[in-house]
This record gives C-alpha cells, structure tokens and sequence, in this order.
C-alpha cells in the first residue's frame, strides 16, 4: 500500500504540469484576485497620499461642544472628507450601498465625556476594503485619543484648582509638585481607560454573521479550498492512467489485494492536499506581505485548523474515487472536473463567500463540500472561532468523505 | 513432479458474450507452453484469469500448488505477468519501475537490490538503468516490460504477446531471454503469440486456442503431423458439391472442403497469392488436405481441366502450426 503511495508520488512530483497547478496557480489567482478585487486589505497603502475617504458623521449631539469639537478634529484630517447626516438618512444610504461607512455620535456624547463618563461612538462599514476600513479607524481613534487626554488633562488642572480653593493655607509654590503627578495619572487613564471608545459594526445587508471582512482572509481559504478539491483529479487520472498504460493489470496481479491497492492509490492525494494548505497558507502569512498586501491570520485554534484540514483533505481524496468510478475516460475526467468541480466552488462559495451574495445562492451551496471547508476556514481564520465553531462543518465533510468513499468503491471497477 | 499449472474448465462470459468458454490444460515444471489463436481468441482473457486479474466466472485452476480462488495471494506470488501492454512508468526510470513492481512482492532491502540487478543484467539494460523509461526504445521498453515480471523470481512467467510492435533485434533478444530462463533458470513459461514461428521456435507444447476454447493441444511435432503433408489453399471461380465429392475421391487426396470466398485484396497485401486472379461470379475457397502436396496438386489441377474450370489463385501450405489452425478453423491465424 505504502509502495503504491510511494511511486505515486514520485511519479506526481516528476510532473511539472501538475506542480503548477497544485501550487503556484493557487498562488497567482490568489494575487489576481485581490489585486483586481481591491480587496487587498490594505496593507499600508497605493501611495495615493493625497486621496481623501468620505466619511458620514450622524451627530445625534448636536449642541455637544465635545461632538462639534470631534467633528472638526476629524475635518482637520488630511485624509478623511466629513460630511455629515441625519441618523435616517445615513442609514438608508449605508444599507443602499451609496456611502460605505458612517460615524454615530450619541445623544449623550459632550455630557458623558465632562462628567468622566466613557462615550462610545460607533463606526459602521458595508465596504470590504479591510484597509480603508482600518484607515478610518485609526484616524477616528487618533482624534478621540487626543480628546480624551485633552479632556482629562484639563479634568487634572481642574482638581488641582478645587483643591487650592478648599484650603486657603495652600501654598502656590507646592502647587506644581502637586500638578505633575496628578497629570501623569491622568495621562495613564486616559491611555487605560479612554473617556471616547469607537465600536465597530456592519449593517445588516453585510449578512447575519459579524465578519471582519479582508481580502486576504477571505481570498486564500477560498482558493486553498477551490485548488484543494480540482486536486481530487489526481486520483482519478492516476487510476486512468494505470488502466491505459496496463499497470492496473500488473498491480492486480500482485498479491498486493485490490482495496490496499486502490488506499495506495488515495494517499498521494491527501498528502498533496494537506501539503497545498501548508503551502497556500504559508504563501498567505510570508509572501503576501511582501508584494504589499495584508499577512494572512491563522485564528486561535490552530489544532482546530489542523483538524479541519485532514478532513477537508479526505473528503477530496475521496471524491477522487468517486470520479475515478464515474468518469471512464481522460475526457470524461476533464469534463467532471471542470463542470462539477469549478460548479461546486462557486456555488460553496470558493470564489465569493456565500454571506455576501443572496440567501438562495447560499441556501443552495450548502449541498457542496467546498461551502462547508470554506465556512470552516472563515470560522477559524476570519472570525476567529474554535473547535466548537468548526464540529458542524468537520461533521459534515467525514459525511461527504463517506458518502464519497462507498458509491465510488461500489462502483468502481477493478476489471 | 505435479503439474505447475493446472487450470480447470475456465470460463469467462461478460453477460451474453463468451470470453473464454470452458479451458483446461496442465503446464508441467519447467515447460514453455504456447497457447497460440488469433486476435481475440481469448488468450489474453484466459491469462488474465490465471493471473488473479480477472476473475473466472467458473472454473478454476492451481498454480504451484495453490488453488486460484481459495489462496489467490500464493497463487500471485507464484506467478509472474508480462503484460501484452507496455505495463511501466514512463517518466519513472528502469530502476525505480523495478524496485516498485519488486516492492509489491514484498521485496526489500538487499534482496529487492540483488533482484533488480540481476533482472537487469538479464534484460541488458544495466547501463542504462537510471534512465527514464520514456527515453528508451520500443525494444527497450518491451525487455524492461519483461524484467518487470521477473523481479520478484516467478516460478510461472505469464508472457502475453511479448514482441507485438518489437524490431526484429529486441524480438530476437526477447527469444533468447525467454530461452535462458528456461534452461539456465528452470522457470515455467506460458506465452501467447498469434505468430506461429515464435510459438515453433519456443514451445514445448501448443495448446490452439479459437472463441475461447481450445481446438488442438499437443507437442508441435505432434500437431503437424495430424495434418501430414499440408495444405493445398485453391481459389475457384465457382464450386459445388459433385465437386468436392470428386476430389475427395483423387488417390492423392485426403479431404476437400470450402472454406470461405476468397477475400478482395488487402491494402497491406498480407497475402498476395491468395488474391491474384480476376474475380469470379461465384468464387470459392477450397482447402485440400493431402500426405503429398504436390501429387495432390497435381491430380486436382488434371480434374478441374478436364471439367473446363479455372482457378483464380493457388497456395501450398508447408506443414506448420499455421496450417494446422487452418486445417482445424478454416481460418489463417492472422485474418
């Protein structure tokens, strides 16, 4: 079996042609795709200084002098163009698409800051562009950052004066002593514990799970899955390929057995599968951030990804065999592996994620393995969930390796 | 000594067709065995069936001992299988191919290395060992297809058409390899040919395998001599049955029968003779069988002149294994 294995894989890495293909396409469609996508998460920039993002702010504080004083911190921005909305209105054109993200000042934002009180903005997205988003963000937190301090510092100054009014023996030269430490202890819960905090959200039409959207997130566990499961095509021009050539026979003819044989036959393919994974993902953590785009995020649970990798590799390797007892000639191959394979991967949602096109698509791409290897990765890698998050989508891939495993093993034949 | 080979009342049919309809015969230890029939005779299928790549639909066989169906794993080991295909990894080199069909025979280690060295030095491709195998020749190819049955030491070697497409140097050298295993090596050989010389100049015994049964069985010498002199092929323009009564009856002769219209010529011209003449309203193939051929010939060329008819072609089959099939199918083995 492990001779089988073996020379299948000697004979696999011979082959230049599928190298590239297992590979070093993964790896070009994957830069296309984010290149052409805009969805490159950003990764520091085009070098378009001058470009400035829109940005809606919805002041629900309109007599705040704190709020107004935000709002004009974020016009002085070089990078941001405020405009600003009523709440209804923002809203309507954030869930149309027409603006991409808004700025939610509450009610209560100038009362809650000068009474020490922390005031939360919220800052919502609908855009993908995980670096513009980022952008945004920072230049918000940057301009409430200095208003916290400016707050608390003024906050400081404002005790001290307390303090010399409530003791007439004070003496103005012990004043200064006084002032430093109490305005370094404003300084440091200014940092710890900010008076403004900027929430992040996405509108409902973004889908029903929070998802921090990125190119790179979403483009390579998308493409790994793609490319991982067209090389379930391995096993089955492998076994064509013995037939065409008679090695089947000689193979048969060895006391080797027929179902260690065809074992024999699936092991390259897991192990290539498992090795593309590596490879993309390595690709996604070392070289992307080379070419400027954003390191590719492995989550929290890396057994869980390791978990969810095997299992992803035998639900391919089976429906290697499955192909291999259906299609009867190089043709047919071709042809099952790009009808129902590229199929597949579009509508389980390899090329698009499903949570961003509509529900039926999504409804339907539950039936493909690739939509639940996919879900898995983004469990893992975009929401930086757990095993537990996973056990559904690994359930259901061992059920799809099974069903795979038996009807390509029933209907394969051996003569 | 037992029989290495025994196979039993083989059949195998895939749904109406019948593949190979009933097949018996013993090979003994260290015989080369021919089972010599045309294309689709059923030779392949019948190997097949001994070599546990194929499964009978009944019948069954021992080999070494060993039954086919209850101990298939022995029977495997026993066995070596030279397919009629070039059964190799082409972008794999000699070496490697050879340690991985010894491999599945569970050789390892030193062994599967003296194995390999040695079934090289047998084929002669030593020196070119590490070279893939899809920059050899045809013959190169063909005698690696043959060391690749040979690595795991068979007992029984399975040589399935072993020189269709070889140039006549590697055939000749696929002879003398076949003949060295025999003699040097004792190995029991069962090869399948529909070239009746290879089978003339290899095999002990013949077995005349024809729709998946076997017509004739026997040592070659014995096989020709059923026929004694051989084989007078006549075409004629036309033919009935008074006349064959009345050749049947010329002293020289020992039957006459029709065999089939003589065909239009080929585009390969295989047989030349056989097609010469202008073609005849009614034309027939008569085959005579005779003790002396040329008395025979003779005799009936005096007949049919008397009788005014002509003849559009003549052959004269020497006694061989070709003659023989012809003389048991009315068919040439490579029609």
């Amino acid at each position: 079996m492990l001779s089988v294995a073996w020379k299948d894989l000697l004979i696999l890495f011979k082959d230049r042609n599928a190298l590239v293909g297992a590979f070093l396409l993964p790896i070009v469609f994957i830069v296309v795709y984010l290149g052409v996508s805009g969805l490159s998460g950003g990764g520091g920039g085009d070098g378009d200084e001058t470009r400035r993002v829109s940005l809606v702010v919805v002041n629900n504080d309109p007599a705040g002098a704190t709020a107004r004083s935000l709002i004009e911190g974020l016009g002085r921005h070089a990078n941001i163009a405020v405009t600003e909305y009523g709440e209804a209105d923002a809203r309507a054109k954030l869930e149309a698409r027409e603006i991409e993200r808004m700025l939610v000042i509450p009610a209560a934002f100038s009362a809650d800051v000068a009474a020490g009180r922390q005031g939360a903005l919220r800052l919502v997205n609908n855009s993908l562009d995980r670096g513009t988003n980022e952008a945004i963000l920072m230049a918000v937190a940057g301009v409430t950052r200095q208003m916290s301090l400016e707050q608390q510092i003024v906050a400081s100054l404002e005790r001290l004066a307390d303090m010399q009014r409530a003791n007439p023996s004070f003496d103005p030269a012990t004043s200064a002593e006084l002032a430093v430490p109490i305005a370094r202890q404003q300084f440091e819960e200014s940092r710890d514990r900010p008076l403004v905090t900027v929430v992040q959200a996405q509108p409902a039409s973004l889908g029903k799970d929070r998802v921090e959207v990125s190119g790179v997130q979403i483009g390579v566990p998308g493409f790994a899955v793609l490319f991982i499961f067209l090389t379930a095509q391995i096993t089955a021009r492998s076994i064509y390929d013995e037939k065409r050539t008679g090695t089947f026979r000689r193979l048969l003819a060895s006391p080797l057995g027929k179902w260690p044989m065809l074992v024999g036959k699936l092991i390259p393919n897991f192990v290539v599968v498992v090795l593309q994974v590596v490879f993309l993902f390595a690709a996604g953590i070392f070289l992307l951030p080379l070419m400027g785009l954003d390191a590719l995020r492995l989550g929290n649970d890396i057994p869980a990804l390791v978990l969810l990798v095997l299992s992803v590799a035998l639900c391919c390797t089976t429906l290697g065999i499955l192909i291999a007892a259906i299609a009867r000639t190089e043709a047919q191959i071709g042809g099952v592996a790009a009808l129902v394979l590229w199929v597949l991967a579009f509508l389980g949602g390899a090329f698009i994620p499903l949570f961003l096109i509509n529900e039926s698509m999504a409804t339907l791409g539950q039936v493909t393995p690739h939509y639940w290897a996919v879900t898995g990765f983004y469990d893992l890698l975009t929401r930086g969930q757990g095993l537990a998050a996973i056990l559904d989508s690994i359930g259901v891939l061992l059920g799809f390796s099974a069903v795979f495993f038996v009807i390509g093993a029933w209907r394969f034949e051996f003569e | 000594m037992p029989p290495i080979l025994e196979a039993d009342n083989l059949v195998k049919t895939y749904g109406e067709h019948v593949a190979v309809g009933g097949i018996s015969f013993e090979v003994e230890e260290g015989e080369v065995f021919g089972l010599l029939g045309p294309n689709g005779a059923g030779k392949t299928t019948t190997i097949s069936m001994l070599t546990g790549v194929l499964e009978p639909t009944s019948g069954t066989a021992r080999i070494g001992g060993h039954d086919l169906l209850e101990e298939p794993a022995e029977v495997k080991r026993a066995n070596g299988l030279v397919p009629q295909d070039l059964a190799l990894y082409p972008t794999l080199s000699a070496r490697a191919n050879l340690q991985f069909f010894g491999r599945i025979y569970g050789l390892r280690g030193k062994e599967l290395k003296d194995r390999v060295e040695d079934v090289l030095e047998v084929v002669a491709l030593t020196d070119r060992a590490d070279e893939a195998i899809e920059k050899y020749s045809g013959g190169m190819k063909r005698r690696i297809n043959i060391a690749a049955g040979l690595v795991h030491q068979p007992r029984l070697l399975f040589l399935d058409e072993p020189t269709v497409g070889v140039d006549p140097q590697s055939r000749n050298h696929i002879f003398e390899s076949v003949l060295r295993l025999n003699r040097e090596r004792r190995m029991s050989i069962v090869y399948t040919s529909h070239y009746m010389e290879e089978v003339e100049l290899l095999c002990n015994r013949v077995a005349i395998v024809d729709q998946g049964r076997i017509i004739a069985l026997d040592t070659i010498a014995n096989l020709i001599a059923m026929l004694g002199g051989g084989v007078i092929e006549l075409g004629l323009e036309r033919v009935d049955d008074d006349m064959l009564a009345a050749m049947r009856a010329l002293p020289s002769v020992n039957g006459a029968n029709v065999v089939a219209p003589p065909a239009p010529a080929t585009a390969g011209g295989e047989e030349p003779a056989m097609r010469a003449g202008p073609a005849a309203p009614e034309p027939a193939l008569i085959k005579i069988e005779s003790k002396r051929s040329q008395d025979a010939l003779v005799q009936v060329i005096g007949y049919l002149n008397e009788r005014d008819i002509a003849f559009t072609s003549v052959k004269i089959f020497e006694p061989n294994l070709e003659s023989v099939f012809l003389h048991l199918t009315g068919k040439k083995l490579r029609e």
